[in-house]
């Protein structure tokens, strides 16, 4: 991942936020090496959002990541598509539906 | 008539040079006979038109302590872009934030490409390799294709689709990556009229064609094979 997300897709850096500001190619940095707020820079003349945008921006983005990290544990043990079509072709869905409350209970919203 | 010489060493009378026949004439080394200057210098060495010099198996030419020059083949350009920052959605040339590679051992080797507003410039003419490589993710959805091109012009003006790399991005539970490389080979007649850029799709607005700074994620390697 780039400077934006960490290794699990988690927003970490500013430039995670900018890029849901508008889209392309629209800003950069000044010193590309050293993205901090000072060198960000934009290159289609439009509006360049405040710092204190960047960092609600940036804190928003990992509020609404970290509000589904039950979403992404639950899909990651959910039965798999061929799970499912085998327990339906084997009359056997109530296995299957114990296996997906159990993990929805494990992993509460 | 012919006559023969038998002597262990040939001196000059007076001086240092010794003249070895007449301009002309010509001076042969039979077939079986060795001529062994491995221990001195040969000045003004010129294999005459028609003939052919040979490396026999086994031998060598080292040319480490000197210049060689007029041989093809060699690679003598290769140089490496990138972009520094992640877009989401790009819809076309992708024009800004492309650096040359500087870290991780990267040095580009000859003059290098010069590039503006995403137009890329080769600094000579010839047969260059182009290897365009994207790199893509998108942290909520899968995307049904996400493509990145190499659009060439020969006049400096219209441009073309040269080489498609198209993916999608599935099968994750959080982020999906994916990368669509891309070849092609141009034959670069000018300089001034034979340059390339690079064009960006994807389908979701979500989708993020990545950058970086730091190391190659979407870029673009070139190499100059040979002469036009």
């Amino acid at each position: 991942m780039s400077i934006g997300f960490s290794e699990n897709g988690r927003p970490r850096h500013i430039e995670a936020y900018l890029i849901t500001v508008r889209y392309g190619g629209w800003f950069g940095w000044s010193d590309s090496k050293n993205k901090i707020y000072a060198n960000l820079i934009v290159h289609d003349g439009g509006s360049k959002p405040t710092e204190q945008e960047c960092i609600d921006g940036l804190a928003q983005l990992q509020t609404d990541f970290d509000s589904q990290d039950y979403a992404r544990l639950r899909q990651a043990e959910y039965p798999s598509i061929e799970e499912c079509v085998h327990a339906i072709l084997d009359d056997d869905l109530e296995a299957l539906q114990a296996k997906r409350a159990e993990v929805k209970a494990r992993y509460p919203k | 008539m012919s006559s023969e010489v038998k002597a262990n060493k040939l001196s000059p009378a007076t001086g240092t040079a010794l003249q070895i026949s007449d301009s002309g004439d010509t001076t042969t080394i039979p077939s079986g006979a060795t001529l062994d200057v491995s221990s001195a210098t040969m000045t003004g060495f010129t294999i005459p038109s028609g003939q052919t010099l040979t490396v026999a198996s086994g031998a060598t030419i080292d040319a480490s302590a000197g210049t060689a020059t007029g041989f093809g083949g060699g690679i003598t350009e290769a140089d490496m872009w990138r972009i520094t920052a992640d877009q989401t959605n790009p819809a076309g040339d992708i024009t800004a934030n492309w650096e040359q590679a500087d870290t991780d051992g990267f040095a580009v080797l000859g003059s290098g490409l010069s590039e503006s507003s995403g137009i890329f410039t080769f600094p000579s003419t010839g047969y260059w390799s182009i290897t365009l490589s994207g790199m893509w993710s998108n942290t909520s959805a899968d995307e049904r294709y996400v493509g990145l091109y190499l659009y060439t012009t020969l006049n400096n003006a219209d441009y073309d689709g040269a080489s498609y790399g198209l993916g999608s991005l599935g099968g994750g539970t959080s982020t999906r990556n994916g990368n669509t490389p891309s070849n092609f080979i141009f034959d670069v007649t000018s300089t001034t009229n034979c340059k390339f850029k690079v064009v960006g799709y994807c389908s979701l607005a979500t989708t993020i064609l990545q950058g970086d700074s730091d190391r190659c994620e979407t870029c673009v390697t070139v190499i100059r094979l040979g002469d036009t």
